[in-house]
């Protein structure tokens, strides 16, 4: 009997052993200010610090396209609101794509879960797998892209910091990308810090918010909502860019199938709106202004899926010149320098 | 050192005896589950209806909340589940109401929409909408919020007129509409006869048939097409409030 205390000692010291044999990654801070949503994340990638260092890593390294020349950042570019200034980004070959680089911010949040400007990523670690694959992209293959992870001990590491693992694969490569991705959040624009009390509005500023939020002038709130301070309703809508005859690009419905959803396409946040042109799905449109007086302005094309709210159709808005150039000083205020100048989102290679 | 062992080995077994014994459960879980109809068929969105003379209808969107549920016994006392909200939508038109103690019920009451005391628009215990959590129906994030109304959007009914009624609904002269009633003067609240006896530790859910054509009945989309009333009057006041005020008679509950 007396040998028995001494077992349990020795049993409960190897599995406390065993136990901080474990790995255990350490939880991002995401620091969200105050009367801020919080962010989504999947329960089975929890954003970790060291899960962010690889995958900014990654999101930097050319090595995931064939030819060693392009990574995520080339098409997505911290200063532009990692979106990219060219109306359709080059891939490796030089071919361009259809649709102007989506810009990544506050992707964290999205209860709808959808990704690319068709909606066809059902998550992020699912929209991570395909620019590597895309021909006209990086044009590479996974295979590929992990044999070279591989070989780069300094990644060995990484991976084993974020995920206890040296074996690495596909999902690591895009759970880290994603984890990344999630911590592009941009609350720190001259608007916010109005929210924060920190300082006034100009007048033209905040006439420009108030036409924004407008019912009867802009009109812009039902699908920009500004009241969890995304700008951005994350819904696949048609904003009435063509008339029904002239659609080419179908957006959601490639993705459905429902016709209900031609011509349907992700709402982009107004946040770094002002650095992140051109505009829209096909980048037509050069400047903001140009999106306001060229389209919105007119009111927007009559279709069977032009979204309910677009309540001016064939009518136009009410704005003079002065309320759209006010509503442009305004979203000069949601540029969030901090955001794009931040070291914790450039190139570390 | 044996005298200390046993009743400490009695006070050990006497505790996990304790914590063994089974909870006695006197409560029925709730769900409720919105099956919209439009007349006789069920409803689909973006699916054509005949409507008024001649023209056709289309709906590519309805959400609402509801909440402040109760069940009301033969003698007239009530269980109240206050302040509890769901968000009704395509793809979850279901909830969980909570848990309702065993009995026998002859009533049910929903409120739709966010009461007063809640809704930001005077309520006493309202709060900001961003301090709910980010799946909370009160969170702004749930896009059921105005700004600049100050108050919660109480449902939205979206959709389009094919006024000429030839089939398309893209025609420059088709219609769209948009219903976003949200005022706490819209805020209703019905009572529907509903025999239901839970009995203690069985799950139920409350089929509510929302026929939607009863729900419009007093609607006319040509003449208000766009109703987001943040005064309480005006036409587009009134056009939200002919909608609101069909709840009672557009709902019907039955025990699934």
């Amino acid at each position: 009997m007396k040998k028995a205390p001494f077992i349990l000692f020795f049993l409960s010291l190897c599995l406390l052993w065993s136990c901080s044999g474990k790995h255990q990654a350490t939880p991002y801070d995401f620091n969200i200010p105050q009367g801020y949503p919080k962010p989504i994340e999947p329960s089975d990638n929890l954003t970790t610090v060291e899960g962010v260092k690889l995958g900014r890593k990654l999101f930097y390294d050319k090595r995931l396209s064939r030819d060693n020349t392009q990574s995520c950042g080339s098409c997505h570019q911290q200063e532009h609101g990692f979106s990219d200034p060219a109306r359709f980004s080059k891939g490796i070959k030089g071919q361009e794509g259809h649709r102007q680089s989506m810009t990544l911010i506050n992707l964290a949040y999205n209860p709808y879960q959808r990704f690319f400007w068709d909606g066809r990523a059902e998550s992020l670690e699912q929209q991570a797998f395909e620019p590597v694959r895309n021909p006209i992209e990086m044009d590479n293959t996974w295979p590929e892209v992990v044999k070279r992870i591989r070989a780069d001990k300094e990644y060995l590491n990484l991976f084993d910091e974020a995920f206890g693992t040296r074996k690495i694969d596909s999902t690591l490569v895009t759970k880290a990308l994603a984890q990344f991705m999630r911590t592009l959040i941009s609350f720190d624009s001259r608007f916010d810090k109005y929210v924060r009390g920190e300082l006034n509005l100009t007048p033209s500023e905040f006439n420009g918010y108030n036409l924004i939020q407008s019912q009867v002038k802009g009109d812009c709130f039902h699908c920009h909502n500004a009241e969890d301070k995304l700008f951005t309703g994350m819904r696949l809508l048609n904003n009435g860019l063509d008339p029904e005859s002239q659609w080419t690009d179908m957006g959601y419905y490639n993705v459905t199938k429902n016709p209900a959803d031609k011509a349907k396409f992700k709402t982009p946040t107004l946040r770094n709106i002002m650095v992140s042109g051109p505009y829209m799905h096909d980048g037509r449109f050069n400047t903001v202004k140009d999106v306001i007086e060229q389209h919105y302005f007119f009111g927007g094309n009559m279709s069977s899926t032009i979204d309910p709210n677009m309540e001016y159709v064939n009518q136009g808005l009410d704005l003079s010149a002065t309320d759209i150039q006010d509503i442009i000083t305004f979203l000069h205020t949601l540029t969030d320098d901090s955001f794009l100048t931040d070291p914790e989102f450039s190139d570390p290679n | 050192m044996k005298k200390i062992f046993t009743p400490v080995i009695l006070l050990t077994l006497a505790f996990f005896t304790e914590c063994k014994k089974p909870e006695t459960k006197d409560t029925a879980s709730c769900d409720i589950e919105f099956t919209l109809g439009y007349s006789k068929n069920t409803l689909q969105f973006n699916h054509t209806y005949p409507y008024g003379s001649g023209m056709n209808i289309q709906f590519s969107l309805l959400k609402f909340y509801a909440g402040n549920f109760y069940f009301e016994r033969a003698d007239g006392t009530r269980e109240h589940f206050t302040d509890k909200y769901l968000i009704l939508e395509e793809g979850k038109y279901s909830g969980h109401i909570g848990e309702l103690k065993a009995g026998s019920y002859v009533k049910a009451g929903i409120g739709y929409g966010i009461n007063q005391n809640r809704n930001t628009q005077n309520g006493a215990d309202a709060q900001v909408g961003t301090d709910y959590p980010q799946d909370d129906p009160l969170n702004p994030a749930a896009d059921m919020y105005w700004g600049w109304a100050q108050g919660y959007i109480f449902m939205k009914l979206e959709g389009r007129i094919d006024a000429d009624g030839n089939g398309s609904f893209g025609d420059p002269n088709d219609i769209l509409f948009s219903y976003h009633p949200g005022n706490d003067e819209l805020y209703r609240a019905f009572e529907y006869t509903l025999n239901f006896s839970p009995e203690a530790g069985k799950s139920y859910t409350i089929a509510a048939n929302l026929d939607v054509n009863t729900l419009i009945h007093n609607c006319d989309f040509i003449a208000v097409q766009f109703a987001h009333p943040a005064n309480t009057s005006g036409n587009q006041f009134i056009a939200a409030k002919n909608l609101v005020d069909e709840w009672g008679n557009a709902v019907t509950l039955a025990v699934k």
